[in-house]
């Protein structure tokens, strides 16, 4: 199994998290997220650096895109330990075949604690400012986004967008969702965005 | 035997351990994704005492990387002694370049104000918060005000700010004024003047606040509604300042200091440093536009 030895947990990780705490507090805005990593196949190279910059020992994840080698990547070289859906802090899951059932067991806080939602990390194909054949189109509306705001999304399915929405009925109670391309650009999607979404 | 450089110093870079930067910034992002909820955190030790601006710390160096440029305020100034000696901590532990300017930082750190300068989309502003719950004067009990904001449940606020209009012909709240943000949560907005109250509301940049002694971060997002609780027929007012205006630069529309002179007469001078000397020296920088400044300007020319 691979342990990445060049990625740099201290300054890398700073960098990488500042843009995502920008996406998450401007949905719509797309970063791109770059380091010299080894990926096992079937994660987006995007997610591990996710992962890297978030995960440590006092956190779970549960992988549902690979599972034996991805919770052994994520293991090794974040110390994070693998868990069921329903308890995990973060859940990875593939845009295009997404184990929906997993995603829709999710924990969305409790309503004196709603930060215990988790965070859940999905992989597409590639996320665009501008129209995409075969994507979906995404419509953001709420805090960090000043009136509306779209993004294209290839490689997402609608059944999980659904599951999102439907965990995120409930606000302040909810998950919060990071994209991921295969190109290395990411955006967020935290839950108070009420977001509706339109197939190309 | 290897050199190893970026282990030179005795402690890590940005003073807190890796680990325990992870967990507030994984924090940070909950606050940022539910904007007005306190988020709890473990506000590890620092050299300084819970209480002095820690809670604003602990976002500085979780956040703050080779690149950024730090300025510190406190009470709008850069050169106050908690500034002085947090800037200096800062930079010793990060190497990252610090100014008085408030247009050339990407993070500014501050204690009791917004500064008057507009912020652009690329600067995060963080909060040094003693008192993070808004209803701990009408509830003691950490437990109840958590249920209470669960519940949106601000009944006893609504009542305190009535009995205060009752008792004294005004809501009495002159720093720390209640906001509600997005709708939902009630928030403290730590004890800043209501004059900075309406730049929260629909900002361009991001708001962190951090209470250290109370371990509690929250979070105000870019275009985020952010509204100070009023009544149909008692609305929130910003200070007004009538008729003064700072003694060295003769600017009207700014927060202004009372300051007191050894002839017992008092002066007022503009409260934010860089903002005075921006208009000594150069010109004068963009402000915040809000309605309520729109009707001091309105108000304060239309008179002259």
């Amino acid at each position: 199994m691979i342990r990445e030895t060049n990625y740099d947990h201290l300054f890398e990780s700073q960098k990488q998290y500042r843009l995502l705490l920008d996406c998450m507090a401007k949905p719509g805005v797309i970063a791109n997220l770059d380091a010299d990593i080894n990926v096992p196949d079937g994660l987006n190279k995007t997610s591990a650096l996710v992962g890297f910059a978030l995960l440590n020992s006092d956190v779970s994840f549960c992988n549902t895109i690979n599972q034996e080698v991805l919770d052994t990547y994520f293991i090794i070289n974040t110390s994070a330990s693998p868990a069921e859906s329903d308890v995990a802090d973060f859940i990875f899951v593939n845009g295009e075949k997404p184990d929906v059932k997993k995603v829709s067991m999710a924990k969305i806080g409790l309503p004196a604690y709603p930060e215990s939602g988790a965070f859940i990390i999905i992989d597409v194909k590639q996320i665009s400012d501008s129209p995409l054949q075969d994507g979906v189109k995404l419509m953001l509306e709420g805090p960090g986004v000043k009136d509306t705001k779209d993004i294209y999304v290839g490689g997402i399915s609608t059944e999980l967008l659904e599951v999102i929405l439907e965990r995120n009925i409930e606000y302040p109670l909810g998950v919060d969702t990071i994209i991921t391309d295969k190109n290395g650009a990411v955006c967020c999607i935290p839950r108070s965005n009420k977001f509706k979404y339109q197939e190309l | 035997m290897v050199e190893e450089k970026k282990f030179h110093r005795q402690f890590n870079y940005a003073f807190i351990d890796e680990r325990t930067k992870k967990e507030i910034r994984r924090k940070l992002l909950k606050a940022v994704c539910i904007p007005g909820y306190q988020v709890p955190y473990s506000s590890p030790e620092m050299p300084i005492a819970r209480g002095w601006g820690t809670g604003g710390l602990h976002i500085t160096l979780s956040l703050i990387g080779k690149e950024d440029t730090f300025k510190i305020i406190d009470q709008g100034s850069d050169a106050s002694v908690n500034a002085c000696n947090l800037r200096d901590f800062v930079k010793n532990t990060t190497d990252c370049d610090t100014t008085f300017e408030t247009s050339k930082a990407t993070l500014i750190q501050t204690r009791h104000r917004i500064t008057e300068e507009e912020l652009k989309a690329h600067q995060i502003m963080i909060f040094q918060v003693p008192q993070p719950e808004p209803l701990r004067g009408v509830e003691r009990y950490e437990k109840k005000t958590r249920e209470m904001h669960a519940e949106a449940d601000y009944a006893k606020m609504w009542v305190s700010l009535y009995e205060s209009f009752v008792r004294f012909g005004d809501i009495m709240r002159g720093a720390g004024y209640p906001v509600k943000v997005n709708g939902r949560y009630v928030m403290s907005p730590s004890p800043i003047p209501r004059w900075d109250i309406p730049n929260l509301s629909d900002a361009e940049c991001l708001y962190l606040f951090g209470a250290g002694r109370e371990k509690r971060l929250y979070a105000v997002p870019p275009h985020t509604t952010v509204e100070p609780l009023e009544f149909e027929d008692v609305k929130f007012k910003i200070e007004q300042f009538e008729g003064l205006k700072c003694e060295i630069t003769g600017e009207q529309i700014a927060f202004l200091d009372e300051l007191y002179g050894s002839d017992g007469k008092t002066t007022h001078v503009v409260n934010d440093s860089d903002f005075m000397n921006q208009i000594k020296e150069k010109e004068r920088p963009i402000q915040w536009v809000n309605r309520y400044l729109t009707e001091k300007i309105e108000k304060t020319f239309n008179k002259n």
